[in-house]
């Protein structure tokens, strides 16, 4: 059993609204421009999302990066900033207003910058309770979680029943673990995030990963980067790799493509895949509850 | 080899305001680096006196330095047709202050557009001087390449930038070295005709590795298997023609600045690589 700081974590309230489209008045057009520069109109990012599932593939839906079940966010800067930066994947979401007061859910993910939301897995009865504006209230706990006897890897957005259920397992106390994930890919596959420090995902480059999946990528993937590192800010780190979430759909914009929530950094050495097809948080930590 | 045809003598010229953008710092002051330690960036905005075109692009002591003066308009939508109509190689007179009637060049777009004056201007400019920015170069196609998209190429710069076509209808772009996709970073969620993209510097050995040390403010880079024409992404065979417009950077995923020139997917441009490629000696800064 891997040796952590977990019982110092403080478990804390964060609040958000569940979120819904805008699109910008005229004059302003309402395309996006693809690769290419041809223009295109589709749904895009997250709010109530009914159809879009955990282990659904990121190209199957005809959307722009869409986040599967609800996306929160709150309208005051500070208190969304708090919102993104402490919920951690595996967290506890507890609807609090409207129709389906009482219901919870789970934080698989968070969208990054100019959108700034937190997803959230719900039950389909649960989401056809739902409206926009509903209160969602996090139990935000996991930030600070470290590694006991690996202070050179790096958490973010990760709770304990998250790393709980990653099935590390160590040969010899701190002398490096393995971890499941469904898919590991090269830095250079790595697109839109490089070089911001917020919260949110680093974007995959389909042309270049393509050639390394071997099978699809799929929403609630976990997926193991190497030569990156997100400690403090996304980037090229040869020697260290970084593990993370998809949680947002594909995008036919160039450099943008399925976003990957990174919640570990460290030492390549240290982290080390084991590639599993069950390596899936619906599988993992949603369907468990 | 031949000379190239362009409609650069039907393009509008635009002035536009602006003024030295003073330098900004957030309550935080302090940025981590890539290793946790904490610094406060400097380099950005105002009068950088002692870093110019022609510096060494990885000088360390600052972060993401603008070279010379930094300039913008307080308008925010007045500010942004700047970024967008703002082309290297544009003149910028002094209209105020001691300066008044001085003469600079743009030498990048980065949060603001950069300009280069000669040394007895910077001495005398009193930090607060407004300017006027002939902006032209939006719009420049070359004739028979229609495909090539270029970016914020001044006349001024196409002027003097020795670009042929070669025997077998490509056209031979000279620059300093060729950048792999790979080392690309900051700057995917902006377009490709917005500020610039930073290559990820955070291995020394390997930029020696690539030969890239030696890279200075100024230089025209190819980057190799990179579209920039509506996005910045990966693309085999694809080739993007940038500037080194900024210096380096100690936060993971930054790194000096690549401003696009030109982009292409097709082919239809050939890297020559002349060691002196840098629009300090082209326009004569």
């Amino acid at each position: 059993m891997i040796r952590t700081n977990q019982d110092n974590l403080v478990r804390i309230s964060v609040v958000g609204k569940v979120d819904q489209p805008r699109m910008p008045d005229l004059p302003a057009l309402p395309y996006f421009v693809d690769a290419d520069g041809k223009a295109y109109l589709l749904p895009m990012y997250g709010g109530l999302i009914y159809n879009v599932r955990l282990g659904d593939s990121v190209d199957r839906w005809a959307a722009e990066m869409i986040q599967p079940g609800a996306s929160i966010r709150n309208e005051v800067e500070g208190e969304n900033n708090a919102l993104r930066a402490l919920s951690c994947l595996g967290n506890r979401a507890r609807i609090v207003s409207g129709a389906a007061i009482g219901q919870t859910g789970t934080v698989i993910g968070k969208s990054g910058r100019f959108l700034e939301q937190v997803i959230c897995d719900f039950s389909i009865e649960t989401l056809n309770l739902m409206a926009p504006g509903d209160n969602i209230l996090i139990e935000a706990y996991g930030t600070g979680l470290q590694l006991i006897d690996y202070p050179e890897v790096y958490l973010r957005s990760c709770s304990p029943i998250l790393l709980k259920s990653l099935d590390i397992h160590e040969e010899k106390m701190g002398d490096g673990f393995t971890l499941s994930v469904r898919h590991q890919l090269p830095g250079e596959a790595a697109g839109a995030g490089a070089g911001l420090s917020e919260y949110g995902p680093i974007a995959v480059q389909m042309s270049i990963a393509s050639s390394y999946l071997d099978n699809e990528l799929c929403f609630g993937d976990l997926v193991l980067i190497k030569d990156w590192d997100s400690t403090y800010s996304h980037g090229r780190f040869k020697e260290r790799s970084s593990v993370g979430v998809v949680c947002q759909g594909n995008s036919l914009r160039g450099g943008h493509g399925p976003g990957i929530l990174v919640f570990m950094s460290g030492p390549s050495a240290v982290l080390r895949p084991l590639i599993s097809d069950e390596a899936n948080i619906g599988i993992k930590l949603v369907d468990k509850k | 080899m031949n000379s190239i045809k362009t409609n650069v003598a039907d393009l509008v010229e635009v002035g536009i305001s602006a003024q030295v953008a003073h330098p900004e710092l957030s309550k935080g002051v302090y940025k981590p680096t890539k290793h946790g330690e904490n610094v406060v960036p400097i380099g950005m905005g105002g009068i950088v006196y002692n870093v110019g075109i022609g510096s060494n692009a990885f000088r360390p002591g600052g972060d993401h330095i603008e070279p010379a003066v930094s300039i913008r308009n307080p308008d925010i939508e007045v500010d942004q047709a700047l970024h967008y109509y703002g082309c290297v190689g544009n003149e910028v007179i002094v209209t105020d202050g001691p300066a008044a009637g001085k003469k600079g060049t743009i030498t990048g777009e980065h949060a603001r557009l950069m300009v280069h004056f000669d040394e007895d201007t910077l001495q005398s400019m009193n930090g607060m001087d407004q300017v006027v920015v002939k902006t032209v170069g939006r719009g420049l196609t070359i004739h028979g390449y229609e495909s090539v998209i270029t970016k914020k190429i001044g006349p001024q710069l196409l002027k003097l930038w020795d670009i042929n076509v070669g025997l077998d209808g490509i056209l031979d772009v000279p620059v300093v070295a060729e950048i792999p996709s790979y080392i690309m970073g900051s700057g995917y969620e902006i377009p490709p005709d917005f500020v610039d993209q930073d290559m990820m510097t955070p291995d020394w050995e390997e930029l020696k590795a690539l030969g890239l040390q030696d890279l200075k403010l100024g230089d025209i880079v190819a980057v190799s298997d990179r579209d920039h024409r509506f996005s910045r992404r990966y693309l085999e065979g694809a080739v993007t023609i940038a500037l080194i417009i900024h210096g380096d950077s100690s936060w993971l995923g930054h790194g000096p600045g690549c401003q696009e020139l030109m982009s292409c997917v097709n082919g239809e441009i050939r890297p020559v690589v002349d060691p002196n490629c840098n629009i300090g000696g082209l326009l004569g800064l």
